[in-house]
Formats: C-alpha cells, sequence, structure tokens
C-alpha cells in the first residue's frame, strides 16, 4: 500500500528516499564487484606463482 | 632516594600500562591476515543487522510515523537526511584517525582503512546535501543558501573528492599513503566547522537534531526511528567499510605480486 501524504512534499519525500537508496545500493553492489575482481585476480596470481617452477638451487 | 625510585617506577608502571593495552590491541590488528579474519566475521552480523534496521526505520519513517505539526510530513525526510549528515561528518573524523595512525606508528592497514572509508563518507555527504536541498526548497522556499552549515558540508564534501583525486594521481600508493593522510588531516578544520557551526553563528540551518546527554529536541515518536536509521546508517557504513578495506589489502597483494614478478 502506497502512503498518501500532504500534496506539496510528495515529491520531495519520494526524492530523498529514492536517491538515497539507489546511492547506497550503488555503493554497495560496486564495492562488492571491485571486491570480487580483485579476489579473483589474487587467485589466479597466487595459482600462477604457485604452478611456477622451482629456482634452480644457487 | 630508595622510596623516591620506587615511587618513580610505580608512577612510570600506571602511566604505562593503559597506553601499552591500547598500543597492543592497535598492532594485533596491523596483521592484515589477522584483519581479514576477524573482518569475515564481523561482516555478515553488521550486514545482517543493517538490513533489519533499514527495513524498520524505513517502514517506520514513512509508514508509521504521523506528519510533524509545523513541517507536516516534510518531516519524514529527517530519517534519511540526518543520519546521512551525521555520518558525513564521522567518516571523515575516522578518517582523520586512521592518518593520524599511518602518519605516526605507520599502522600497515590505517592508511588503507582511510582509503576504504572515503568515498562512502563522499556518498553521505552527497546524500546530506542533497536530501537537505530537497528539504529545503518546501521548509525555507529555496534549495541552497550560504549558510554556515550546508558551506562547510560542501567544503567537506570537495575535501573527500581531492582525497580520492590524490590517492588517485600517484603511481606508487606507498608515496601517495602521506600526501593523502596529510590533506585529509587539513580537511579536518572544516568537518569540524561542520559540526559545530550551528552553535558557533546564527544559521538558517536549525540546531542539532540529537545531541548526546544535551536537551532533546526530538519527539520520541520521532526519536526512536531516527535512532534506528542513525544505526543502521551506521552498520551500512561498518559493513561496506570492511568489504572495502578487504579489497584494498587484496590489490595491495596483488600490487605486490605484479612488482616482484617484474623484477624477477
Amino acid at each position: 500500500m502506497i502512503p498518501v501524504y500532504e500534496e506539496q512534499y510528495v515529491f520531495a519525500i519520494w526524492a530523498c528516499y529514492g536517491i538515497t537508496a539507489f546511492v547506497l545500493i550503488a555503493m554497495l553492489v560496486y564495492s562488492l564487484w571491485r571486491s570480487g575482481v580483485t579476489k579473483r585476480e589474487l587467485e589466479a596470481l597466487d595459482g600462477a606463482r604457485r604452478r611456477a617452477p622451482a629456482e634452480p638451487p644457487r | 632516594m630508595r622510596r623516591f625510585r620506587a615511587l618513580h617506577n610505580n608512577l612510570r608502571r600506571f602511566t604505562q600500562t593503559p597506553l601499552a593495552d591500547i598500543d597492543g590491541r592497535m598492532w594485533s590488528f596491523a596483521n592484515p591476515n589477522k584483519f581479514m579474519r576477524v573482518s569475515g566475521y564481523v561482516l555478515p552480523v553488521t550486514a545482517t543487522l543493517a538490513c533489519v534496521l533499514f527495513t524498520i526505520g524505513v517502514y517506520r519513517g514513512l509508514y508509521t510515523v504521523p506528519a510533524e505539526r509545523v513541517q507536516g510530513d516534510s518531516a519524514r525526510i529527517i530519517f534519511v537526511h540526518v543520519p546521512a549528515a551525521a555520518l558525513s561528518i564521522m567518516v571523515y573524523g575516522m578518517m582523520c584517525v586512521s592518518s593520524l595512525f599511518a602518519l605516526i606508528w605507520r599502522h600497515p592497514v590505517a592508511d588503507l582503512s582511510a582509503k576504504a572509508a572515503a568515498p562512502i563518507g563522499a556518498a553521505f555527504t552527497l546524500l546530506a546535501l542533497v536530501t537537505g536541498a530537497i528539504w529545503g526548497y518546501p521548509t525555507w522556499g529555496t534549495w541552497w543558501v550560504w549558510d554556515a552549515r550546508l558551506t562547510s558540508e560542501l567544503i567537506l564534501f570537495f575535501f573527500y573528492i581531492g582525497y580520492m583525486a590524490l590517492w588517485d594521481a600517484f603511481d606508487d600508493q606507498s608515496k601517495a599513503a602521506p600526501a593523502a593522510a596529510i590533506f585529509c588531516l587539513v580537511g579536518s578544520v572544516f568537518a569540524v566547522l561542520a559540526k559545530y557551526s550551528v552553535l558557533l553563528w546564527e544559521t538558517l540551518h536549525q540546531p542539532p537534531s540529537l545531541t548526546i546527554g544535551g536537551e532533546e529536541n526530538v519527539d520520541d515518536v520521532f526519536h526512536i526511528p531516527l535512532l534506528m536509521m542513525m544505526a543502521a546508517f551506521f552498520l551500512y557504513f561498518i559493513s561496506v567499510w570492511l568489504v572495502r578495506v578487504r579489497t584494498e589489502i587484496r590489490a595491495r597483494r596483488v600490487r605486490a605480486i605484479k612488482l616482484a614478478a617484474a623484477r624477477e
């Protein structure tokens, strides 16, 4: 059910809640996406380092 | 002389123990592996609590709270505007503390902590400015005034942007960290001004809605959902900040591995 507000404040209320939700969700999604990319990159580099042949003894 | 020496030793022990304790706790999180392990346990708890509090707070703010006597329904905006504004200042304060730790004690996670917090703080500041302007139009009859609180908040936003730009301006992150930390400490003046401007000057902006131990300006019917939303915003910040610090720690490892591979 959509609540009913005084007409002159309807835009202000929904705009504030909408913009806040958008910014907070966008920040969360971007942070999680970047976290995933960095984690995969680190795992790939770590894996490549482990697979690399050991250096011959000097 | 012996008594004086015993007194001196006791006094030294008394003054050093709490400091050593704080120092020990501070350095226990200097190990990125320990930070990753502890944050892995904390993150799901803070994220779940933030979701629950946001759901209840928004429901109460939009549905169950009655229209305010003077401001009418526009007072519902306080449930997003006030927490965003409070967190914008608090996050900057936290960045200043982290910057101090990074500059003075060379704490290895402190600079990453400040770097990770900056975009979240900038988002809160932007939200405080935008929701404040949208609230200001029906309440004051204008979107913007060059009032002490609004102006200091805008300058604080520019400091957030400058801080992030400074990190990106350096290829060598070890050189970026001290420069960004000093820049952050310079901006702390505006964080303090943003906090106390409404008390120091006669401004169009109203005095603080929530004060610790001070006179209450908000009725309980608004006060409780407002505290819920404050807690939700705070827990949201902790959750996203932990995700971002963990990312920064991993990104630093990636850079170190790439650098080592390039040297071989």
